[in-house]
């Protein structure tokens, strides 16, 4: 049974308790005070279970413990298990499994770091393309991608080692309806779409970011799983990219396989989706994604490829100036080290700027100097990588 | 091994789960959240084992050296205790009483190759809608004789919570969306 402590702060939140009964099938058919009497047909069954609602009765932890008994019951499950379900019922949840060769629960310290690093950008990533769909995306993200981000909410869970990834999901009309009905309030910090009669398809932004990872995911798995059969090449990935596949996302997937080495020390990774029971959830999308180790290595290099055929749009980097080379075949060639990259591909840098006498005449005073850059302008992959055009130049 | 309240108090606690056992009903301790309930009856789902509301729960005092005074057993019951058995709610709660005879553990039962007997008895008490008590630790709270714990009885409380149940909520008239 669940901690007394657990159960009366959930009690706090009873729409969260009666967003979850409502999402499992579960319908309000009785009002009395502060209880509602949710009844369930299961087959003919009927199961019964009654939700209260103030948070100040002395029976709470009680009643709530006999709520989630019965829905242990119902869904063969245990109750603790359910209850961290409730608790992120108006949220949908990514839950990223890896299978490191260690205890059940625990990771080596720089895997689990790197895969919430992966995690957070696999999440931008995805945020990012639904604005600007590209094979390599800007460093500069759009606000809502970057807000959004910042409102994730990360948890890890027993078996094998888990993050869990919550992003919370406004209530649709549907589920906003019966918890006006619960007698509670909606507190979701969002709003309720509705006419007043239909359910809108007006999907807020956090849902739209689930479904566009689980989307591309899906997507890059499925493609770099014909690419290992020798039946495509990475350059079909180029296809991916309106659906939210980039030289980003890709660089994240490789990151939550483990990068170098992972093979070793992770036998396979998978993707689930748990709704969020705020929202009807969309259809046709898979519950869970699974990543055989083999695909790993096909993302970095399709990430690589992808980078290779496509500037990197609006990059800034902050560096000193190291070589100024006069080439009379192809000009001067002014040379900078920065740091570019994200989470564990970040890296120093040489860097190749292509500029105009302006900058030209800057970058010979700041090298004369000894002083810092700060460029902006569009970076090239290659044997080189190349920063041209520069937009701005600022000697620091 | 239990000292002597310890062994009093768990051994009533026993009694009174075999009395509604034998009335056909589930019966568990729940965790302690402050407010006495000591016991929780309810009838089950369609597995067997989880509980279906509506809930009857008992307060349970075991007595060693019990007290009558005018033909009623008499107990001392905390202040607090009192205040949640007298308040009305949405569930029925009863105080319980069991008498054991003695300090003697051994007493308090007997058995040979036709029967077991756990001594003495079961009362209940009924402190819905008491009046408010002035006292600042403890209230006189007395059960008749005749008032025992029995499965009959528990049966009855059951079926009462039963119909108090059906007639309490007012039907919701909702429709899940197609």
């Amino acid at each position: 049974m669940p901690d007394p402590g657990e159960l009366r702060d959930l009690g706090r939140s009873p729409e969260r308790i009666a967003m979850y009964l409502h999402g499992r099938g579960w319908n309000p058919v009785g009002v009395a005070g502060d209880e509602i009497l949710w009844a369930l047909d299961d087959g003919g069954r009927r199961w019964e279970i009654v939700l209260p609602l103030s948070p100040d009765r002395s029976d709470l932890a009680r009643r709530l413990g006999e709520v989630f008994a019965v829905l242990g019951a119902v869904q063969n499950r245990r109750p603790a298990e359910i209850l961290r379900d409730v608790r992120s019922a108006g949220s949908d949840v990514l839950k990223i499994r890896t299978l490191p060769r260690t205890r059940s629960g625990t990771a080596p310290i720089d895997d689990a770091l790197g895969l919430i690093a992966a995690s957070k950008d696999l999440l931008l990533a995805a945020a990012t393309s639904i604005d600007a769909p590209r094979a390599v995306l800007g460093s500069r993200k759009p606000a809502r991608a970057t807000e959004f981000v910042r409102e994730v909410r990360l948890a890890t869970e027993p078996g094998s080692f888990v993050v869990a990834l919550e992003t919370t999901v406004p209530p649709d009309w549907a589920v906003a309806e019966v918890l006006a009905l619960a007698g509670s309030l909606v507190e979701s910090g969002g709003q309720v779409e509705s006419d007043g009669l239909f359910v809108l398809p007006v999907s807020p932004f956090p849902r739209a970011v689930t479904t566009r990872t689980i989307d591309a995911a899906s997507a890059a798995v499925s493609l770099a799983a014909r690419i290992v059969d020798g039946e495509a090449d990475v350059a079909a990935f180029d296809d991916l990219v309106s659906r939210g596949v980039s030289a980003n996302f890709l660089e994240a997937l490789a990151g939550i396989g483990g990068g170098e080495g992972a093979l070793e020390r992770n036998t396979g990774v998978d993707l689930t989706v748990r709704w969020a029971y705020s929202r009807t959830p969309p259809l046709g999308r898979p519950a869970t994604i699974a990543f055989p180790s083999n695909v790993f290595p096909v993302f970095a290099t399709a990430a690589s490829s992808l980078r290779a055929r496509s500037p990197e749009p609006d990059v800034t980097l902050v560096g000193p100036i190291i070589r100024l080379q006069r080439d009379n075949r192809t000009g001067d060639t002014v040379t900078m080290v920065a740091t570019v990259g994200q989470g564990r591909s970040r890296r120093s840098r040489q860097i190749r700027l292509v500029l105009n006498d302006e900058h030209h005449d800057l970058a010979h005073a700041a090298y004369g100097e000894r002083r810092i850059v700060e460029v902006r302008g569009d970076l090239q992959s290659g044997p080189v990588l190349t920063m041209n055009p520069v937009r701005s130049f600022v000697v620091r | 091994m239990l000292d002597l309240d310890q062994r009093q108090g768990r051994y009533g606690e026993h009694l009174v789960q075999l009395i509604v056992t034998s009335a056909g009903y589930t019966c568990s301790k729940p965790d302690d959240t402050g407010d006495g309930v000591d016991l929780v009856v309810s009838r089950t789902q369609h597995d067997g084992d989880s509980p279906r509301p509506p809930n009857v729960e008992f307060q349970v005092k075991t007595i060693r050296n019990p007290t009558l005074a005018g033909g009623k057993l008499v107990y001392d019951l905390e202040v607090a205790h009192y205040n949640c058995l007298r308040a009305d709610g949405p569930t029925r709660r009863y105080l319980a009483l069991v008498t054991v005879p003695g300090q003697n553990p051994d007493d308090w039962h007997d058995h040979s190759q036709h029967y077991s007997i756990f001594r003495d008895a079961v009362f209940f008490v009924d402190l819905l809608g008491f009046p408010r008590t002035e006292n600042r630790s403890r209230v006189r709270v007395k059960a008749a004789l005749t008032d025992r714990l029995v499965p009959a009885v528990v049966d009855d409380f059951m079926r009462r919570a039963e119909r108090d149940y059906s007639r309490r909520f007012r039907p919701i008239g909702w429709s899940r969306h197609a």
